[in-house]
């Protein structure tokens, strides 16, 4: 008799036969994976080879560092993986959802808590496979590039590590789940469903705090640019991260991706140290989510040995899920219909809740296919739309008393607080604030608010947005008479930081004109007047301060804009010229108040910018920092700039001289190239620094002759882009004014908002002439007052603004009425 | 031997069979008849520990069934809807097999196989469902069973291949000592095959026994009289069945074979015919309740 050898051992069979009928979905997915990141990665090894590259060798730039995929790359990988763990279950355990394999598999002669052991093993070892082969594509290219080391190892076990975890619970979710269903669909569905359990619910919380919870900081997009903090406001579901093992994984490794190449070897030892701690960090992560795995394992095992065999091919027969599944869905759907409704609040509620019956509705009848079951069901119909009512009145309620929170002055250690035209001298990039009719949004914060004065002042403007309506922020479009109480398209935070260590956090969208008016006091604190004397005091040393380095580089351009904007001077001042102005400008700035510099009595004298020499041209030759007799420390250029080109023309030898007169002109604002001084009339000492230097002639610009001006009310002109009102764009700033030529020549260079709108035009002289003495070169602008068009003879237009207090009446009166016609048909939902 | 005792077993709300109970003895087959839903698939599945019972339970040889390694190892059912892996050869699910039946045996599938004349290097999903049956006996018959389920397995077979089954069958019942259940609903098959046949109906076995003994106690009979007769005749005489066609009767007499004919011959025929109840006629008969409702349906 031929007798072939017997396995003898069924858990082992069951495992090698799970191992080879692995659905090759999943198999491809995984070499996917490991293709992607190769691909993902091959630009290190390229850029390895660049030759502009200086470093003594590339064995000491990479030795510590892992190739590994960029940010981007690496949430998409973790995603695969993730995804790969539910294909994973559903084909290792597909079986148990026929009829005919349940009636052969739950008849062989193996416990089904062996059978479902074998079955889970083998597709776990693919997975922890697929996972270090992923990982190993980096691992070989460091070794045939760089070498060997055992930073390089530990790295590559973090990620080994992490990818296996991500894939080894979406997999586990999906055993249990499987175990508890009766179709592949459910299983598929089911398990997306429980993996991304806290994403789903988290996000609809999300959606519905945002909206009713006055105040909800979380997934604000804020920066804090103060000098020691760095923080971005995040949202609940980075908040929790920790909840799922693809979002606590993924943060760390983007983190670790997202590290700078290194170009020496000290900096790819930080970057090393960098990974090292941030994956120490997670080891308890990792350890957590390796039991949380082995309980689902476990739970899984247990379904799966009292699963009942009769429920395969049969959908909708676990009720714990076909709940959980569509309350996820129902109250999703709730809150993205309550969120995006442009109704009453009430009027919204009710149709996300019958959004929300009619998916309980559907996706139960869909589950369920019978209709007895289906009116068995409907008990738990109240009590899910109990839950979604009870959630939202919970939030509409203000979160018992979440909204409302200030914390005690004495409580507070220190405040940072987002700006609203205040940034000159914090600010690392303040990009677009100068165009009149251009709206810039903002999501930089100050931090360092230390002192009893300045917490008070931040206390008291947080306590009375507070108080406004939080469903007013929605309903902006509604023009109101009442300027102070109309809202505007803003986002203002507020972060404290306490004695107890805690943080308080606050954000509030869409807050009334009045309270951002009275943000802008932030101009007087004691604060934003400290940032200001250092970036301006000659003892500041200014490799510890980015503002003081900027102003005091060498070389600098000090340029002027004229009030009608008709050129760009340049003062051409020495060192000691330019110290004193900086002196004059720095007692000016202590003296000055906000409304002096951001609603001035009269209109500016103009704007003085400070361009640092190491942006006037791209090639600036070799800089190094050198200090004086005094110990103070000072950028030079040591050597030229090699493309003469680009050297901006020599100085006269007048005091000041035109540097530039096309007939295009708009500042830029405070950036990281320049710093910005307006020049109002209170500023006292500067102006006599520039009277005494024979400088203030630069300020008078050149008189043109007008032919028209045309006058839009801002409140209309925001119509001209409505989307910026119905997606929340800054509705207020710092309304910088600028010159365009409206020759055809000119047409594709130019941004010119007016044209194709109907305007109110004055073409009379005298009026002209009363209209260019209240028009402001910059001036505050939070949604009222008048662009004002001066269309001049040589074919250049400039774009000034004046405040609503100084327009004459008939004028404020015929230019009210012509933009309230041109309004008459508009309608934002339009948009 | 199988014993299952006071099983139930309920879907839900719906209880499929109820406090069942039937012996099989080892070296027998036990035939399983009853209508489409009755609950024989229910039952086989449940011997074979797919099913947890909700009520009774399941023996073989004395040991509970359900999760037993040991006695699942040397018990094979075959049900009604074949699986087999996708893209797999005899051979890949002889192998299979091969890993859960300690006594899987390649020469009886090797043998089985030539018997049946199928290929076992082409893919199973190319056979025809009659071919696919053999080979689940085929595998059945490898692994050497000794509890052995049949769910339907005749189905789909050509008279020739089940003849050979039944072949093998008895073969292998001769030299084996196997409890063996089959289910069909071809009674003839199963009234010279099986030695006991269980009737289960109204989620219960509602007869049971030996073919002989269950045939014994009923008989058909056909009387011809020299006169007419009417149904007032009979009416001292248990029956079923009474057809008058003038003066030829045919009738189902109740009670013992031997009473009856005394009471018929006592009539004074010209001719009396006794005929033994086959199997069909037996189970028609438990049916009867069902059967009037049919014709109720139909006028």
């Amino acid at each position: 008799m031929k007798q072939k050898r017997s396995s003898a051992n069924p858990f082992t069979h069951t495992f090698s036969e799970s191992l080879k009928s692995t659905n090759i979905v999943v198999t491809l997915l995984m070499l996917a994976v490991m293709a992607f990141m190769f691909f993902s990665m091959l630009s290190y090894p390229l850029s390895y080879r660049d030759p502009y590259m200086e470093s003594p060798t590339a064995k000491d730039q990479y030795i510590y560092y892992l190739f590994a995929p960029n940010e981007l790359a690496t949430v998409f990988a973790c995603g695969l993986m993730l995804v790969a763990g539910i294909l994973m279950g559903l084909s290792s355990f597909r079986f148990i959802t026929s009829k005919k394999t349940v009636n052969v598999y739950y008849s062989l002669g193996i416990k089904r808590e062996k059978l479902f052991l074998a079955h889970y093993l083998s597709g776990a070892l693919l997975l922890v496979v697929g996972a270090v082969l992923s990982v190993m594509v980096g691992v070989v290219m460091n070794l045939i590039y760089i070498g060997s080391s055992f930073e390089l190892w530990q790295a590559a076990t973090y990620y080994m590590m992490a990818f296996a975890t991500i894939a080894l619970f979406s997999y586990s979710v999906t055993a249990a789940v499987l175990s508890s269903v009766g179709t592949v669909f459910e299983g598929g569905i089911f398990s997306v469903i429980i993996s991304f359990l806290p994403t789903f619910l988290l996000s609809s919380v999300q959606f519905l705090m945002n909206k009713l919870v006055w105040g909800n900081p979380f997934g604000v997009a804020f920066v804090e640019t103060g000098l020691t903090h760095q923080y971005n406001s995040p949202s609940l579901v980075t908040h929790f991260s920790y909840l799922t093992p693809l979002t606590a994984f993924s943060s760390t490794l983007v983190e670790i991706a997202d590290r700078e190449k290194p170009l020496n070897a000290d900096q790819a030892e930080k970057a090393a140290e960098t990974i090292y701690e941030l994956a120490a960090s997670d080891y308890l992560t990792d350890l957590f989510w390796l039991i949380a795995i082995a309980a689902i394992f476990f739970l899984g095992m247990y379904l799966f040995k009292r699963r009942r065999a009769e429920i395969s091919g049969f959908i909708g027969t676990n009720r714990v899920l076909n709940n959980v599944g569509i309350f996820v869905v129902a109250i999703f759907t709730f809150s993205v219909i309550f969120t995006s409704s442009p109704l009453q609040k009430y009027a919204a509620f009710g149709i996300a809740l019958f959004a929300a019956l009619l998916v309980f509705v559907i996706l139960d009848a869909v589950l369920r296919r019978s209709f007895k079951e289906f009116k068995r069901d409907l008990v738990f119909l109240p009590m899910h739309l109990a839950v979604i009512t009870a959630i939202f009145f919970i939030f509409s309620t203000g979160l018992f008393g979440y909204s409302k929170r200030v914390p005690a002055a004495e409580d507070i250690k220190s405040v940072s607080v987002s700006t609203v035209g205040v940034q000159s001298f914090f600010s690392e990039y303040y990009p677009m604030r100068e165009d009149i009719l251009v709206y810039p949004g903002s999501n930089e914060m100050i931090s360092g608010f230390e002192s009893e004065k300045d917490i008070k002042l931040i206390r008291d403007i947080h306590a009375k947005i507070a108080e406004l309506n939080a469903a007013d922020a929605y309903e902006m479009w509604k023009f109101s008479a009442d300027h102070s109480s109309k809202r505007l398209a803003s986002r203002i935070q507020f972060t404290y930081y306490l004695k107890n260590g805690k943080t308080v956090r606050r954000s509030f969208r869409n807050v009334s004109a009045g309270v951002i008016e009275e943000l802008l006091k932030i101009y007087d604190t004691e604060r934003f007047k400290k940032a200001a004397d250092e970036a301006l005091s000659p003892d500041t040393p200014i490799m510890q301060n980015e503002r003081a380095r900027l102003l005091r580089s060498e070389g600098v351009i000090v340029k002027v804009y004229p009030k009608d904007l008709s050129y760009i001077a340049r003062l051409n001042l020495t060192s000691e010229q330019r110290n004193e102005l900086y002196e004059a400008l720095r007692q000016d700035i202590a003296e000055q108040t906000y409304k002096e510099r951001y609603f001035p009595e009269k209109p500016p004298l103009g704007v003085i910018s400070i361009v640092g020499n190491n942006y006037t041209d791209f090639d600036k030759g070799i800089i190094e920092v050198i200090e004086d007799e005094n110990g103070r420390a000072y950028e030079k250029a040591i050597e030229p700039p090699s493309k003469a080109d680009d050297i901006i023309k020599p100085p006269s030898g007048e005091p000041w001289d035109i540097l530039d007169n096309s007939p295009t002109i708009a500042m830029h604002g405070t950036t990281d190239f320049n710093i910005d001084f307006v020049i109002t009339e209170d500023m006292e000492r500067t102006i006599k620094f520039l009277k005494d230097n024979n400088m203030i002639d630069a300020f008078k610009g050149s008189e043109k002759k007008y032919t028209s001006v045309q006058l839009v009310s801002i409140e209309r002109s925001f119509t001209f882009q409505p989307f910026m009102l119905k997606y929340g764009f800054d509705f207020h700033y710092d309304a910088f004014g600028k010159s365009i030529s409206k020759a055809k020549s000119n047409e594709e260079y130019r941004y010119d908002p007016l044209e194709n709108q109907k305007t109110y035009t004055v073409t009379d002289a005298e009026t002209i002439k009363v209209l260019k003495d209240i028009s402001y070169l910059t001036y505050f602008s939070s949604g009222t007052g008048y662009a004002a068009v001066f269309n001049a003879e040589d074919g250049t237009a400039q774009y000034l603004y004046i405040p609503a207090s100084k327009m004459p009446a008939a004028l404020a009166g015929a230019v009210r009425n012509f933009d309230t016609e041109q309004l008459r048909d508009f309608n934002l939902s339009n948009y | 031997m199988i014993e299952a005792v006071n099983v139930t077993k309920k879907f839900g709300d719906f209880t499929a069979i109820e406090s069942l109970s039937l012996t099989v003895p080892k070296g027998s087959i036990y035939g399983l008849v009853g209508y489409n839903g009755a609950g024989k698939t229910t039952l086989l599945k449940t011997i074979a520990g797919v099913y947890r019972p909700e009520g009774g339970k399941v023996l073989i040889d004395g040991e509970p069934v359900f999760e037993n390694e040991k006695k699942k190892q040397r018990l094979f059912y075959v049900p009604d809807e074949i699986y087999f892996k996708p893209y797999a050869t005899m051979n890949k699910m002889a192998a299979f097999y091969k890993g859960y039946y300690p006594n899987f045996s390649y020469d009886t599938f090797e043998k089985v196989t030539k018997l049946f004349g199928l290929d076992p290097t082409k893919r199973l999903n190319g056979f025809s469902k009659g071919m696919q049956r053999q080979a689940e006996v085929v595998f059945a018959m490898s692994t050497m069973p000794e509890t052995l389920l049949l769910d339907e397995s005749f189905d789909g077979l050509d008279p020739q291949k089940r003849a050979v089954v039944k072949e093998l069958l008895y073969d292998y019942m001769s030299r084996k000592d196997v409890a063996t259940i089959i289910s069909s609903h071809n009674l003839h098959e199963l009234q010279d095959l099986c030695d006991y046949v269980g009737l289960i109906n109204g989620k219960r076995i509602v007869l049971s026994g030996s073919v002989s003994d269950l045939s014994k106690g009923k008989a058909k009979y056909r009387l011809v009289f020299d006169r007419p007769v009417t149904e007032q005749d009979f009416k001292d005489i248990p029956h079923k069945r009474l057809n008058i066609d003038g003066s030829i009767v045919t009738l189902m007499a109740l009670g013992t074979p031997e009473e009856a004919y005394a009471k018929l011959k006592a009539m004074s025929p010209l001719l009396i015919e006794e005929t033994l109840l086959t199997l069909e006629e037996i189970f028609l008969d438990e049916m009867e309740a069902e059967g009037n409702e049919a014709k109720k349906i139909f006028g």
